[in-house]
């Protein structure tokens, strides 16, 4: 087995066997292995992700392949990531990014806030693109901004990974299951809509849908802050849209309205 | 209606509720029903009623499984090919999350910045409690004669509060109702 040593990258340096042309490292062809042997530098992950522009592979699946062979020869923990995001070529990130938001969108049933936990699964902990600090933050940003709380997660991750373009494929990533189900749901559903027993279902799962919406306000409530003393701003919007027809959208604005001017007031009377 | 003018409408309509949807999910119910109920009447109630269903029980969020299956059957229903509806459901799902495409663009650039921003802490103060009367909204405007028919509706109603209160998992819940459905409504 030879053992080429290719020299630093960033911090690192990498030793690879194998001398052969798998990689491509800054521009032309230069006989190298493809996965590195003793790595005294890498104390983390971090500085392994740091030089994964440096490299570019010629064959991603063949590359693939002969990793998963070599294993036995390196650090497994820094083999898997080398593999898959240090020596990725950027086409194939982007690839990767679509592929781990499509699976999110595909396994998460009722949306929202039961996509978190494998959202933070997928980014956090096995992908490590996020740490759980910077998680944190840009959910609390995914929630305050309109749009569904995934799209916005999926959008975020994708702009920090790689940018515009990369939440462009995360985004069509999150989007597309449930895209294609439903339109094979709309496409076979609108032709049995007035078969009996089909309706004879839909009477009983009408109040139950209901009941589902209903259930976790209180939850809800609690972890919006409400109290005693905002109570009225819940109650006056749920009246007015519901009993006065008003569009939620004047009420978006409004609220917001009164947030900055309610600030805008205590910040003067705290000069006074 | 000409086909490209419903379409405009379609695109319009959608993009304005990405823009005010904020809350996510059943916070957008209330838009969403306004603007595909009642003011462009392209489905009834109950069939509104039945998208909330199918999408608790399929993958994805609400707004985006709405906007699929409401381009779709919007254009449909008019008489216009299937092929005309998928082109349709395409152009919802894509305006309804063109809005959040544009803000998370602008919000990772000043991402820091964002976090600690008082002015959005003041708008948040008032918006929070404010979605949670969406929510509650979205519940009261389904509870219509459409969907509640007689008292067997509304044991249905509370059977399924109750349970979902003790943490039942939605999608059972949605199966075992539509099978009681079936054995309360004999035909």
């Amino acid at each position: 087995m030879s053992y080429c040593r290719i020299g630093r990258l960033g911090n690192s340096s990498i030793t690879f066997y194998k001398p052969r042309h798998v990689f491509d490292i800054n521009g032309g062809p230069q006989p190298s292995g493809f996965v590195f042997g003793r790595t005294a530098d890498y104390k983390d992950i971090t500085t392994l992700k740091s030089c994964h522009t440096e490299f570019r592979l010629i064959p991603p699946v063949r590359l693939l392949i002969e990793s998963r062979l070599a294993i036995v020869y390196t650090d497994f923990a820094i083999c898997f990531h080398f593999c898959d995001t240090a020596t990725m070529s950027t086409g194939r990130q982007y690839w990767e990014l679509f592929l781990v938001f499509f699976k999110i969108g595909a396994f998460t049933f009722g949306g929202g806030y039961a996509m978190i936990p494998l959202i933070r699964r997928e980014v956090v902990e096995k992908k490590l693109w996020l740490d759980d600090n910077e998680f944190m933050d840009m959910l609390a940003i995914a929630q305050s901004m309109p749009g569904p709380i995934s799209l916005n997660t999926a959008l975020f991750v994708g702009n920090k990974r790689l940018g515009f373009k990369g939440s462009l494929f995360s985004g069509a990533g999150i989007i597309l299951p449930s895209f294609i189900i439903i339109l094979l749901i709309a496409i076979v559903f609108t032709q049995f809509k007035e078969n009996p027993v089909i309706e004879r279902i839909f009477k009983g799962i009408r109040p139950a849908v209901v009941a589902l919406i209903a259930a976790p306000l209180l939850g809800l409530g609690k972890s919006a802050g409400v109290n005693l003393k905002n109570i009225w701003i819940p109650l006056t919007v749920a009246l007015s849209v519901w009993l006065l027809k008003i569009s939620p959208v004047y009420v978006i604005l409004a609220a917001i309205l009164l947030g900055i001017s309610h600030y805008l007031f205590t910040r003067q009377t705290m000069k006074k | 209606m000409e086909l490209t003018d419903l379409y405009i409408s379609l695109f319009l309509t959608f993009l304005k509720i990405g823009v005010f949807g904020f809350g996510g999910g059943y916070a957008m119910l209330p838009l969403i029903q306004q603007e595909v109920v009642d003011v462009h009447g392209w489905i009834s109630v109950s069939d509104f009623t039945d998208i909330v269903a199918i999408s608790q029980t399929t993958p994805g969020p609400i707004a985006f499984n709405s906007a699929t299956y409401i381009g779709y059957t919007a254009v449909t229903e008019m008489g216009y090919a299937q092929g005309y509806g998928i082109f349709g459901s395409a152009i919802c799902t894509l305006a309804v999350s063109l809005p959040s495409l544009v803000i998370m663009t602008i919000v990772c650039v000043f991402f820091f910045r964002l976090k600690s921003n008082p002015w959005m802490q003041a708008s948040l103060s008032v918006l929070k409690p404010a979605i949670i009367g969406l929510i509650a909204s979205a519940a009261l405007m389904l509870m219509n004669g459409h969907n509640f028919i007689d008292y067997k509706s509304w044991i249905l109603f509370g059977v399924v509060l109750v349970a979902s209160l003790k943490k039942v998992d939605p999608i059972l819940l949605i199966v075992l109702s539509g099978i009681a459905g079936l054995f309360l409504y004999p035909a």
